[in-house]
């Protein structure tokens, strides 16, 4: 008996990691900028487009506004300014049923850190009297369960969805110090052909540890028949590198579990899509 | 207009400022060729020429061929290098020109007239014209020895030379 109930509890918690990871690698969220390089006197916009899609940068699920019904989400998007304040211009996310799109002004000299706006999202996961495997997006506090729901546990999740623009040069990017971006040596408006990239992955504005898996794939999967992903690792210090074979954008994504001490959360996870431009040489 | 002492003393000082930045100088005479091409709509390119250390940091820009700020970043690897700073290529700049073989001569100093030391750089040339294409290449040079370069021609510019006069 207990043998089986060790047995069974473990074969939940692989599930329930496989559910996980297969969760944060199952559907890309991105943002496409129209530029992530601007120059000249006058004030620039930027457009940012965000969706939900597994053809990388060809749009497939919008999010939905917070206001049920509305046309626009003036808080699904934020943008840190080179100094580091957040961007207090109203940023209208509109509501295009497979993208949502966004103008972002920039103002000043520099690197503008452009990301959505982070939310915790909260899964549980359950199996259900026959024995199917099922998730739904509550806390199990909040979830409407099967009566004979069993093994439930909840995962709290936050992604980070960002991307850089610069105007009239770079600068050193804001951290969002929530969850997980890139920082470290190359800049990411600065990528070229045939040069070598070396970032470092920091979680909570920290730098990760070693052994994390990141892919960096190419856009316009759509249009090749082999998405061609890199899989690198991160040394100690949490940095990794790449050298960009082909110019066009980029999506670095990877996760990482967390500790979580919330009431009625079991697990925690951070996940990171970051949208990168390559030029050509 | 000018008082004969003040316009006297202008030229001592012009002679002595020619005098202090020329004195040790190597010399470059870049012969750039702009290719006439069968296409509608033609737009002049963007242009831009300018040194690097082997380590691929800008020294100083020797020519930029512009119109409108807001493209100069399409002028990519030269952007990334010196468009930071408008002291990086204001004394370097010019309108753009038509198709034709153009000489650009460097004087061996940077925007600032100071002497650039003699030694081994990355002479760059790059080229985007609006509706077309963009072109960029390096050369390696040494301005401590006499010599010619010949730059490849690609689609944007035709062979090019560089003859670099050492001091």
């Amino acid at each position: 008996m207990k043998i089986n109930l060790l047995k069974s509890a473990l074969i939940g918690a692989l599930t329930f990691t496989a559910l996980a990871s297969s969760y944060a690698n199952a559907h890309a969220r991105w943002l496409v900028p129209s530029h992530t390089s601007l120059s000249g006197d006058k004030a620039h916009y930027v457009m940012i487009d965000a969706s939900i899609s597994n053809e990388i940068f060809a749009p497939d699920k919008a999010y939905r506004p917070s206001t049920e019904g509305a046309e626009y989400d003036d808080k699904l998007l934020m943008a840190l300014t080179p100094g580091g304040e957040q961007v207090t211009d109203t940023i209208r996310a509109y509501y295009l049923k497979r993208k949502n799109s966004a103008a972002v002004k920039l103002e000043d000299q520099g690197t503008y850190h452009i990301a959505m706006t982070q939310k915790p999202m909260y899964m549980t996961f359950y199996k259900n009297a026959a024995g199917e495997r099922s998730r739904v997006f509550a806390k199990k506090s909040d979830a409407n369960l099967p009566k004979d729901a069993s093994d439930i546990t909840t995962m709290k999740m936050i992604s980070t969805v960002d991307t850089f623009v610069s105007r009239n040069g770079t600068s050193k990017p804001a951290l969002l110090g929530v969850g997980l971006e890139i920082s470290g040596d190359t800049h990411p408006n600065d990528l070229f052909v045939g040069e070598q990239a070396r970032f470092q992955l920091l979680s909570d504005g920290k730098p990760v540890g070693e052994g994390i898996e990141i892919s960096i794939l190419k856009g316009d999967t759509r249009y090749r028949n082999n998405r061609g992903e890199v899989k690198v690792t991160t040394d100690k210090n949490g940095y990794f590198s790449t050298t960009w074979q082909q110019p066009g954008l980029y999506l670095i994504e990877t996760s990482k579990k967390v500790e979580v001490t919330e009431e009625g959360v079991d697990a925690g996870r951070y996940a990171l899509f970051t949208t990168l431009e390559v030029a050509p040489e | 207009m000018l008082k004969p002492n003040i316009f006297i003393a202008a030229i001592v000082l012009l002679t002595a400022t020619l005098f202090q930045s020329y004195g040790n100088a190597a010399e470059l005479e870049i012969e750039l060729t702009l290719p006439d091409l069968n296409v509608q709509p033609y737009h002049r390119p963007y242009v831009a020429v300018w040194l690097e250390t082997p380590q691929r940091k800008h020294v100083t820009t020797i020519a930029l061929w512009v119109e409108k700020a807001e493209w100069f970043k399409d002028l990519r690897q030269w952007w990334r290098k010196a468009g930071k700073s408008a002291a990086n290529f204001d004394g370097a700049t010019g309108a753009t020109k038509r198709p034709g073989t153009y000489t650009i001569n460097w004087n061996g100093a940077d925007l600032d007239g100071k002497t650039v030391v003699a030694g081994k750089y990355l002479l760059n040339l790059e080229v985007v014209r609006e509706e077309g294409g963009r072109d960029y290449t390096r050369v390696e040079l040494d301005l401590n020895k006499d010599g010619k370069i010949t730059i490849d021609g690609t689609n944007e510019f035709s062979q090019s030379f560089v003859t670099i006069k050492s001091q």
